[in-house]
């Protein structure tokens, strides 16, 4: 077993009895390093050319990366918009205001998330793509579902 | 999957819609905090708009998000059709955006400040 296959179970068995213990809920953090790990496996079965496999590594890094900076953003702009709602004298245009601070920040994940799909394509055969584009695990619709609810 | 995570990255989340709860949860204390009948029902008929509004948006949110995973996954990726679903994404955003912008403004002016104080006071408790 390879040491990304290890670390895979491990996150499994925790998810596995965090879930036995009732009401407790896996953490974010958690379901994250699941859905990268996922994917990480996915990515040293499917490409098989070393100097790609390597390539393709280092840019699911980098999604998680994104993944975790828009989390962050999200996080902020639910509470602040909360904040703002409270407000009983707030004005329209704060709240546009605001709207359009949360857009720019988000503008730059949208490129980067872009440039590192066309790298991820430049990096695999039509093939692997195509195998790498259908991999789907709970772990990752969970992470992805959490993101769409923010 | 990894297509789904790129779009939601590339959209910026967001596609189901935390209003609902917001809506959901101020239903919810309307008749504990409003006595007048009357101005009970103009609330919930505020808040039932600000819930249609979020239901037609989130539909639409949907089939653009589906149009936008096809793109995504084909190896030979059209960049116009991408910018072309993300511009119709952003005007669906930003005329969300205004519209329950207006209904909240809407349901503030239907209440006190206190009344407003005892539905949001809490900082993070709709």
């Amino acid at each position: 077993m390879n040491s990304m296959s290890k670390r895979r179970c491990v996150i499994l068995l925790l998810m596995g009895l965090t879930a036995c213990g009732g009401k407790e809920q896996v953490s974010s953090e958690d379901q994250q390093d699941a859905a990268f790990a996922d994917l990480r496996v996915a990515v040293d079965d499917t490409v098989t050319d070393e100097a790609s496999k390597s390539e393709v590594m280092q840019l699911v890094d980098e999604l998680e990366s994104d993944v975790d900076k828009l989390r962050e953003i999200l996080v902020m702009r639910r509470a602040e918009i909360r904040r703002l709602n409270a407000d009983y004298d707030v004005t329209r245009e704060d709240f546009l205001n605001f709207a359009n601070e949360t857009e720019v920040r988000i503008q730059e994940n949208r490129r980067n998330v872009l440039a590192a799909r066309a790298r991820l394509v430049n990096a695999t055969t039509q093939e692997e793509w195509n195998v790498l584009t259908k991999v789907e695990t709970k772990a990752m619709k969970t992470i992805i579902q959490s993101h769409q609810g923010l | 999957m990894l297509i789904a995570l790129i779009t939601v990255l590339y959209l910026g989340g967001g596609v189901q819609d935390a209003t609902l709860d917001y809506i959901k949860v101020t239903e919810g204390k309307v008749d504990e905090i409003i006595s007048e009948p009357d101005r009970r029902s103009e609330i919930k008929l505020t808040l039932s708009d600000m819930k249609n509004r979020s239901k037609e948006r989130a539909d639409s949110a949907k089939k653009l998000v589906k149009q936008l995973e096809g793109n995504m996954s084909e190896y030979d990726l059209a960049q116009e059709q991408i910018d072309a679903i993300l511009d119709e994404y952003l005007t669906l955003l930003t005329d969300y955006n205004e519209d329950i912008i207006d209904l909240r403004f809407e349901l503030r002016n239907q209440m006190s400040r206190e009344e407003w104080r005892a539905f949001f006071g809490h900082e993070g408790q709709p």
